[in-house]
């Protein structure tokens, strides 16, 4: 990768890499550490990193970087303890975006990935796996139970309201 | 190994393997031997015998909902719904998965809201957030002295404008006697200062006599003829100030300002034609001329143009001359008289910076 590429890369990821991270850790110092770093990270191995990769090199470096922080986040370890289930519904939304974006919180930590990397960035379910390191039946598995807690989440405030 | 190896302490151990079966046939007999021995411990293995645990028949009830094929059939179920609602919104169904799905919700329509509900849980990035720090992840790019040349330009301009409207206020502030008259040094006669105007002071029948001129101030003074001045030097003029207060705002006659001193004079085509046009100069042209002089000095006579470089340097050594502070600008040329590059040098810091050539 060129330093031309390189910089080419900044000005067409770098906002959707730190929306990405950013919705995850819900933190913006934290968000643009990781995408700072992600990018630093790219920098040192651009003589090894294809222009064409470049995206899934910092969104895989970027999950993982976030991953770690989650997890030594006992706050975050809090959320993930939470049960998927429905919560009271006390909150006034304007609309549907805002509902899901509230509901998506509620999710543990892999299936929000999972469902922001799809729905975020249009990756297939290949591409997520490959990011995450999981398996693809798993992101299957993941963004089927996303979609379920969300579909019921946002079902119920709609009986609610 | 021989019985007399095993003892009641260390029993248990052979026990646990014979119960096993993982006891030789050499010391299965020789552990038999030693239960034989002790009828005690025979019967203990043997109560211990009865409590061996086998496996129990029974089965998880719910083992097939644990099967999961993400393959879809081709079938849409009460069970497989979720899963077709999923992919449908995922737009990952075949056509024949769709038509199925389709004909699902026709024989069941409570269902196509659920359909609804799950097309709608897909998100959308909120666009307006950005990463603020971008231009930090930039790299390479060229962050040298030319890269901000314009910057430094533009500043040194200021500075040098500055340090022009300094320079040029002395000739018309004037120097002060001690005798409480200024003197107001003009080349000649016939060439006036370009900031003077003409004033028709005729309802004044004292002052009549004398022309009088406004300078910029807003400061009258009155020109004193060579006659009742005690000044010896031609190309000065004593002039006294008889009044220091600021002029009425009145229409003023504007007169051309190369025949500012004629206008108590009769303005004929000859007057005019005896002066020289190069002898008078507008004030654009006065301007530019000592702007060149003290910008490019050595090409004071030229038109070789004036450069933003050149305004810097003009700029940082007025200012080091206005501040004391030893900083100038040069330039260094190659033999060929082109330009090079560029050293700045300060107490501070020093910098040298390399010239772009433009073919």
């Amino acid at each position: 990768m060129t330093t031309d590429e390189y910089n080419l890369c900044v000005d067409q990821y770098a906002d959707s890499l730190y929306r990405f991270v950013l919705k995850n850790i819900r933190d913006t110092e934290r968000a643009k550490d990781i995408v700072q770093d992600t990018f630093e990270k790219l920098w040192t191995k651009a003589e090894t990193v294809d222009y064409n990769k470049a995206k899934s090199y910092l969104f895989t470096t970027a999950y993982h970087t976030m991953i770690d922080i989650l997890r030594k986040d006992s706050r975050q370890e809090f959320m993930d303890e939470m049960p998927n289930t429905m919560d009271t519904h006390d909150t006034h939304y304007s609309d549907l975006n805002e509902i899901l974006h509230e509901a998506i919180n509620r999710l543990p930590e892999v299936q929000k990935a999972v469902i922001l990397l799809r729905d975020y960035e249009g990756y297939s379910y290949e591409e997520i796996a490959g990011i995450t390191g999981l398996s693809e039946a798993q992101v299957k598995v993941y963004i089927f139970r996303g979609r379920v807690f969300l579909k019921n989440y946002i079902g119920s405030l709609e009986n609610v309201i | 190994m021989s019985s007399d190896m095993i003892t009641r302490e260390n029993f248990e151990i052979f026990a646990a393997d014979f119960l096993d079966g993982k006891l030789s046939p050499e010391d299965t007999i020789l552990f038999l031997a030693f239960l034989h021995e002790n009828p005690d411990l025979k019967d203990l293995l043997s109560d211990m015998e009865e409590f061996s645990l086998s496996p129990e028949p029974e089965v998880f009830p719910a083992k097939n909902t644990l099967h999961k094929d993400f393959t879809l059939k081709t079938k849409v179920t009460a069970d497989n719904f979720d899963e077709f609602a999923v992919a449908s919104s995922e737009h990952i169904l075949t056509r024949r998965q769709e038509e199925n799905l389709e004909l699902y919700l026709s024989q069941h329509p409570e269902k196509q809201q659920d359909l609804d509900l799950f097309r709608k849980v897909h998100l959308s990035p909120d666009l307006s957030v950005r990463f603020p720090s971008r231009k930090a992840l930039y790299h390479g790019r060229k962050r040298n002295l030319l890269y901000y040349r314009n910057a430094f330009a533009a500043a040194a301009s200021i500075l040098l404008l500055a340090g022009l409207y300094i320079l040029l206020e002395k000739p018309f502030s004037g120097t002060h006697s001690s005798a409480g008259t200024a003197v107001l040094e003009i080349p000649s006669a016939e060439k006036p200062s370009e900031e003077t105007r003409s004033v028709d002071r005729s309802p004044n029948p004292e002052k009549q006599e004398y022309p009088a001129t406004v300078t910029r101030t807003g400061i009258t003074r009155e020109k004193i003829p060579a006659s009742v001045t005690t000044g010896t030097d031609q190309h000065s003029e004593e002039v006294a100030l008889k009044e220091i207060r600021p002029l009425p705002l009145q229409p003023v006659p504007y007169t051309y300002p190369s025949l500012g001193m004629l206008a108590t004079q009769t303005v004929t085509s000859d007057n005019l034609q005896q002066k020289p046009r190069e002898e008078y100069r507008s004030l654009p042209e006065l301007a530019s001329m000592e702007i060149r002089k003290r910008i490019k000095p050595a090409s004071a006579n030229d038109n070789t143009p004036i450069t933003l470089l050149d305004i810097a340097e003009a700029g940082i050594n007025s200012l080091s001359r206005l501040t004391g502070a030893k900083i100038r600008l040069d330039k260094k040329y190659d033999p060929q008289g082109n330009l090079i590059a560029v050293d700045f040098e300060s107490p501070l810091f020093a910098l040298s910076a390399p010239v772009k050539k433009n073919n």
